[in-house]
């Protein structure tokens, strides 16, 4: 393999590997086109077909402009990883927004952009009109684009075209991935994807089931159960209807939703060590314990809270209202049990500023989940409590502070420094997040829960920015 | 033990542990709601 010898070279590079990237997701528009000739609509049919080849065309251009990194063996450095992500991801959000301009349910491209991009990112908010009214292909592909984002388009990519991509290491840590599940790159990705295609299968059955035991008719029941498994998967958020998961009326549904979105949340290696017979990890990792503790006292602060206040009659009640949304937020999937002014109507100051928090925490790292990170937080807390008993040894006592995250790790000054610095950084954009939100006008709890809403991925909305009868985060 | 017998293991025990925990939850919720 040689390096790129000139910036033309450079541009050949990214050119030819992000080509490859764009074929591999407008292949994927096969699946919305077989939808649409399932269930006839000709109109979603269409949009998908010449969406689709305009992608084929953009991806074969970029290839054959880039021809010669192949005859030439040219190898990626780490510059063209990260170029390649990027520009990707920019491509793809305009190229996968065709779609929705043609189906006339977005407003402008930049609102179909948006959508795109909340898909890609698992965010949950939308732009798109009439979300009642959708056809079944743009359904399908607003789920699936939620879906593939949660993993991520260039672990995809890898997948497909492993032989193609010879440094797809690169590209996959310049997507924002880090963790390896087993020593090559091809095996991690396709693993990953392996955990998501098992769960799909098992959650996609499961929800039409009960979809079917609810009344919905067994074809809409299945469509369902796919788009609320894909949301719950990927803690998108994404629902087919403008009541968000409330459209169901089912204490079992929403609690099957529960288990799958909290299953998203937790990290790919996780997965990875449990399936491989190391059930302990689920207790005994940073992560898990950071997440079982600022989850239970916040749903338990507000159970108590929101009891005292008369809210909900009854413990079904609260478990539906006060549980789901907590963990919906904390797992920054974004799914939402009452309407959105509720939070700040019914559950007060108090209510909205747990939600914040954990929505501002989120879930585990290398997980399709936003926030901060339960790691990142629980190692904090750690080296706040290593800090407090080096305060009471002697300075000649030399203790080794360790910490459980798929194997024991050393917990150095250096990985507590960067979580730090990692949390401080984030909270400074929460910060300028709430700052816009006031300075337009909005109280400052409601500017912070949206801030936070949106950093963290999660896309629930207190309402105040898009009237009173708007539902969570359907209709921004 | 085969890798595929492990692998469903694992899936039914983390599917269980979540429900545990949500179990744990409602008591919880039981107990305010009292």
């Amino acid at each position: 393999m040689k390096k790129a010898r000139n910036k033309f070279q450079d541009i050949e590079i990214i050119f030819y590997y992000t080509g490859y990237i764009i074929l591999v997701v407008a292949t994927l528009m096969m699946i919305p086109i077989i939808t649409s000739l399932c269930f006839r609509e000709w109109g979603t049919l269409l949009d998908f077909l010449i969406s689709g080849s305009i992608s084929y065309l953009l991806g074969m251009i970029m290839v054959i402009f880039g021809y010669r990194v192949k005859k030439e063996k040219l190898s990626i450095q780490w510059k063209h990883g990260f170029v390649i992500a990027s520009l990707s991801w920019i491509l793809l959000m305009v190229l996968c927004a065709i779609p929705y301009v043609l189906s006339g349910h977005t407003a402008s491209l930049l609102d179909a952009c948006f959508d795109v991009m909340s898909g890609f990112t698992t965010t949950g908010l939308a732009l798109t009109n009439d979300l009642d009214h959708l056809s079944n292909g743009l359904n399908m592909w607003r789920h699936m684009l939620t879906f593939i984002g949660g993993q991520g388009m260039v672990v995809l990519a890898i997948n497909f075209l492993a032989k193609e991509l010879g440094g797809a290491y690169k590209m996959y840590v310049g997507e924002g991935k880090d963790i390896e599940l087993v020593p090559n790159i091809k095996g991690t990705t396709r693993y990953i994807w392996k955990i998501s295609l098992i769960y799909l299968i098992l959650g996609t059955f499961v929800l039409w089931v009960i979809g079917m035991v609810i009344g919905l008719i067994p074809v809409s029941a299945f469509m369902h159960a796919f788009y609320i498994f894909s949301s719950s998967w990927s803690t998108g958020g994404f629902t087919p209807n403008t009541q968000n998961i409330m459209y169901y009326h089912s204490f079992v549904y929403e609690t099957v939703a529960m288990i799958f979105f909290i299953l998203g949340s937790l990290n790919f290696g996780l997965h990875y060590a449990v399936w491989q017979g190391k059930k302990s990890e689920i207790i005994k990792n940073i992560e898990i314990q950071s997440f079982a503790v600022t989850s239970f006292l916040a749903c338990f602060l507000l159970l108590d809270k929101l009891t005292k206040l008369n809210v909900y009659p009854d413990t079904i009640a609260s478990f539906r209202r006060i549980i789901f949304n907590v963990l919906s937020a904390h797992t920054t999937t974004g799914f939402g049990s009452i309407y959105a002014r509720q939070f700040a109507l019914e559950w007060g100051e108090f209510g909205v500023l747990i939600m914040t928090i954990a929505m501002l925490i989120g879930g585990s790292a290398c997980s399709t989940a936003g926030g901060f990170k339960g790691l990142r937080v629980g190692i904090v807390f750690k080296g706040l409590i290593m800090d407090i008993k080096k305060l009471f040894v002697t300075d000649r006592s030399i203790k080794a502070y360790k910490y459980h995250h798929i194997k024991e790790r050393l917990l150095e000054d250096g990985i507590i420094k960067s979580s730090s610095i990692i949390i401080f950084c984030y909270l400074i954009t929460f910060t300028i997040g709430t700052l816009l939100g006031t300075y337009y006008g909005y109280p400052i709890s409601d500017s912070a829960f949206e801030s936070a809403s949106v950093t963290g991925n999660v896309g629930l909305s207190i309402g105040n920015y898009i009237g009173i009868y708007a539902c969570n985060d359907e209709s921004i | 033990m085969g890798t595929r017998k492990k692998e469903i293991k694992g899936i039914c025990f983390e599917i269980f542990s979540i429900a545990a925990y949500l179990l744990l939850l409602f008591a919880v919720a039981y107990f305010i709601m009292r």
